[in-house]
């Protein structure tokens, strides 16, 4: 037990904020008060898109951890966003559980996949473009099995009707049936999970995934056990992305096979290269600004979009390669050259 | 071989690529707090036989053992976690963190599994002279820096057999007396392996000396002793 303390103790120590980092704690404190008071000015339509997009946000923090942090690209992510919103979907409709026993369930079957396939690929030494098809092939089979498999899954149509979550808190009702509750509900999760897992990351934990994903040679003869840290964060990784699968499904009401599919799984790669790899808040406001912007231009021409997205990709990559986040760096030390200039 | 106790014994190890015989039935084993120097010319099979110490490689034949135990087959973490700990050939860092970060990070591999805290991070610095440098990214240091942060990484997981595989290659002559002096004062805390190239590095350790020419052990004993060896002028200078 007191070695367990002192595990957690050395991992999770949580250093000084520097100055870069205090910028990005301000930016996200001036997003949040901004997702705070947008119900007073947004329309119910609005608010529920941008209810989804709080909840695919935290799709977004899932893979930063995992591309970003640990150095591990993978492919197919929607696979476990999909497996949270199919386990949250069956075990309401088909099974006649609560929503909470679908969250459960959808978080169990996703860590459980991303454990038992992560433990094959990843200690047979499989790493790198080779690991992130292996994730690709993985999400397109579970496509075609919710397409194939209509008992249980609904085939193409999906299962609809799935319903809102609802639970009593300190004599409280709370129940995401309505839509102010429901955008309060995903911003409140998606901003827990966004400050635990910063908070994770910012000291040694966030280091050792650094270590791992960067020089795995180097860290493996220091005593680290280099494919343990990738399966847990690949399972941890799965398991945020379930969460959010489940949330979606019952925000939603309906889930189908292209929730598991290639599209969410470049859509999710590209808010989080935008955002900037590792920042964890650069891929939440990414994730926000793209979506609403989906949603804007696809109302007047629906062809139009894939086509800007395609060249907001291209500029990203060209002009600012570690993302939108890299600005928290580059502004300051552009002002303070330009300063220096003037003086 | 000194009376001391015995801390890692490798005993007929072999290792082929493809048809090259890499290391062929290596015996030698280590004492506690020793210090010994492999040396010999290109290809002789030197990284090869400390990829086989440090558990980077498994060998095709024979044994190793760590304080009478046997370690065969076990991943290279587990070699480091019963402390034989390795510095690469060329310096092998974390480009992007920090001098300091990089040695807490490379404090915690043991730490996590020991239970017991790392070395005081400003402790190693000061031992590989790089605190004015603590804040820079390893990326950014040179070349000799680089060898110095490693060796001060594999001094934060408390090694009890060091492996430093050409700690000097690439270093100023007063770098290379510098690594030779630390290398000097650590072999009184623990064994220390060095393959190195520089003779005059190996002279200024005056220390037990293996010499090995295609895969084999040709020669085992003090550096004077093996100088004069001419089996050992032989694989340097050729026959005549």
């Amino acid at each position: 037990m007191s070695r367990l303390f002192t595990a957690c103790r050395l991992l999770f120590a949580q250093p000084r904020l520097g100055g870069r980092e205090k910028l990005g704690v301000l930016v996200a404190l001036v997003t949040l008060a901004l997702l705070i008071v947008t119900p007073f000015a947004a329309s119910e339509y609005r608010l529920a898109q941008l209810r989804d997009a709080l909840l695919l946000a935290l799709l977004a923090i899932s893979l930063d951890y995992l591309w970003g942090r640990a150095h591990t690209l993978v492919l197919g992510h929607a696979l476990f966003f999909g497996l949270g919103a199919y386990g949250m979907a069956i075990a309401t409709m088909k099974l006649g559980l609560s929503t909470g026993a679908g969250i459960v369930l959808g978080i169990a079957l996703a860590s459980a996949l991303a454990t038992i396939s992560g433990y094959f690929l990843l200690f047979a030494g499989v790493r790198l473009h080779f690991f992130a098809v292996m994730t690709m092939a993985m999400s397109l089979i579970a496509n075609q099995v919710a397409v194939s498999w209509s008992s249980v899954t609904g085939g193409d149509v999906g299962i609809l009707g799935i319903p809102p979550i609802e639970f009593t808190l300190l004599g409280l009702r709370y129940s995401t049936a309505g839509d102010l509750e429901s955008y309060y509900g995903a911003l409140a999760v998606a901003t827990m999970v966004l400050a635990v897992m910063w908070a994770a990351c910012r000291g040694p934990y966030g280091k050792i995934l650094e270590a791992v994903g960067t020089n795995e040679n180097r860290a493996r003869s220091l005593g680290f056990n280099t494919s343990l840290h990738l399966l847990l964060a690949f399972a941890l990784a799965a398991a945020l992305a379930a969460l959010a699968g489940a949330l979606f499904a019952s925000a939603s009401g309906v889930v189908a096979p292209d929730l598991l599919g290639v599209i969410v799984s470049t859509e999710v790669l590209i808010w989080v290269a935008i955002g900037g790899r590792g920042s964890l808040i650069g891929p939440v406001i990414a994730t926000l600004i793209v979506t609403q912007a989906s949603h804007s231009i696809s109302s007047f021409s629906t062809s139009l979009w894939p086509l800007i997205l395609g060249a907001l990709f291209l500029l990203v990559v060209f002009a600012l390669p570690d993302g939108l986040a890299s600005l928290l760096r580059k502004v300051p030390e552009f002002l303070a050259r330009r300063r220096g200039s003037a003086s | 071989m000194s009376a001391r106790a015995r801390l890692f014994e490798i005993d007929g190890a072999a290792k082929r690529f493809g048809g090259i015989a890499a290391i062929d039935g290596v015996s030698f084993s280590v004492a506690e707090n020793e210090l010994v120097c492999v040396i010999g010319p290109n290809g002789a099979g030197k990284s090869t036989l400390l990829n086989v110490m440090s558990g980077t490689l498994p060998p095709d034949a024979g044994t190793l053992r760590f304080r009478g135990e046997s370690i065969l087959g076990q991943p290279p973490h587990a070699f480091a976690r019963r402390g034989i700990v390795r510095k690469f050939q060329g310096a092998n860092v974390f480009p992007w963190m920090t001098v300091r970060e990089s040695l807490e990070v490379a404090g915690l591999g043991v730490a996590l599994a020991s239970g017991r805290p790392p070395p005081a991070v400003d402790t190693v610095l000061a031992t590989i002279k790089l605190g004015h440098q603590a804040n820079r990214m390893g990326s950014m240091c040179s070349h000799g820096q680089r060898q110095w942060l490693e060796v001060g990484m594999t001094l934060m997981s408390r090694p009890r057999l060091l492996l430093l595989d050409e700690p000097t290659a690439g270093m100023t002559a007063i770098g290379t007396a510098e690594m030779a002096e630390l290398v000097l004062a650590l072999a009184g805390e623990m064994a220390v392996v060095v393959i190195e190239h520089d003779m005059s590095f190996v002279r200024r350790l005056a220390c037990r000396t293996v010499v090995m020419h295609q895969g084999r052990l040709i020669a085992d004993g003090s550096f004077e002793t093996v100088s004069q060896d001419p089996r050992v002028r032989d694989a340097y200078l050729g026959r005549a």
